[in-house]
């Protein structure tokens, strides 16, 4: 998938609401390294330092992870609206 | 600032993570740009709409690397002097103080799940004679000391982490409803009951394989219920009152 930026002037949101279920599901496909970040920072509320802590990587890691995540929900969901 | 600098910074600035320079420029950026300010208005929904979603049950793998992880990390902290860590920005989500704690009591409860799944094997208590005997070779079978001591180590963590989420049940989490705990407690006392009667037996008759596995059956719903009980707290800790039901129905369930 493709984690470039978008284009200048290019589209705005693609998401609605977010439905639990394709967000669910969209989560269960992420890859396991983001989807771990995901899970722990914006699901059960870990900050970066601890979910660092938790899966050996660092704090920046765990950021671009998150980022990455994010950006591969965005698109996947926007596929299923 | 072009979309190319923005980009990577999107994620950190829709949680605040960003100094209050950057924040400025990326605000500005997005002000001129329909593409940035999407993806910052899709990732708000996202990150709002992940909060509303109930645990997620990581890999088992992963759970057992964390509990290593957490004990590590315990064990620095006992040894070393504490590091001060500048305070983030702002705060992305309420953190719990204690949070480290429930980390260490989900970590202590996966020790204790494999000291009890390991203890429930058919040849884990079984004489070591027996096991050499059938076995016929010289691969260094597990002794009676060692099966003792694994149990005995199983039982401490066991004890540890029963002792730890009373004190955190009891005095520790506001959060926790009175007839929650007294359900909790209920609930413990008769399988602590079924504990007490399989112990008596595995007494009288070390080598009942029923008197075995009926304790750690009776073990084993006790861990379950301990660990509903650690989401339990999680959710109620969270704010999460829809997940709290959940698994409060989960560990009444799972001992009915």
């Amino acid at each position: 998938m493709d984690d470039a930026p978008p284009p200048e002037g290019g589209r705005g949101p693609i998401l609605g609401v977010v439905d639990r279920i394709d967000l669910e599901r969209a989560v269960a496909e992420l890859p396991d390294g983001c989807r771990e970040v995901f899970v722990l920072y914006d699901v059960e509320g870990f900050e970066h330092r601890e979910v660092g802590a938790m899966l050996g990587i660092s704090d920046g890691t765990s950021k671009s992870q998150l980022h990455k995540a994010r950006l591969r929900l965005r698109e996947s969901l926007g596929r299923m609206r | 600032m072009t979309c190319t600098d923005v980009h990577p910074l999107l994620s950190d600035y829709v949680d605040r993570l960003v100094t209050p320079e950057v924040h400025a420029a990326v605000a500005a950026h997005c002000d001129a740009c329909a593409s940035c300010r999407g993806v910052v208005a899709d990732f708000e929904r996202l990150r709002d709409a992940a909060r509303t979603l109930g645990p997620i049950t990581l890999p088992a793998h992963l759970w057992m690397e964390i509990a290593g992880r957490v004990r590590l990390e315990q064990q620095g902290q006992r040894t070393t002097t504490p590091v001060t860590v500048a305070p983030p920005v702002i705060t992305p989500r309420a953190a719990s103080a204690d949070r480290w704690q429930w980390l260490g009591l989900a970590a202590a409860l996966l020790l204790v799940t494999a000291g009890v799944y390991v203890m429930s094997q058919p040849d884990a208590a079984a004489p070591a004679t027996e096991i050499a005997a059938a076995d016929g070779n010289v691969s260094a079978p597990p002794t009676v000391e060692t099966i003792g001591d694994t149990l005995l180590r199983a039982q401490a963590e066991y004890e540890l982490a029963i002792a730890q989420l009373e004190d955190m049940v009891t005095t520790g989490d506001p959060s926790m409803s009175p007839e929650v705990v007294q359900t909790l407690q209920r609930t413990v006392g008769t399988i602590d009951s079924a504990i007490a009667e399989s112990r008596a037996a595995l007494t009288e008759n070390p080598a009942s394989q029923p008197a075995r596995t009926s304790l750690f059956e009776a073990l084993g719903n006790k861990v379950s219920l301990l660990q509903q009980t650690v989401v339990l707290m999680n959710e109620m800790r969270q704010g999460n009152a829809s997940g709290a039901a959940e698994a409060a129905a989960g560990a009444k369930t799972k001992t009915s």
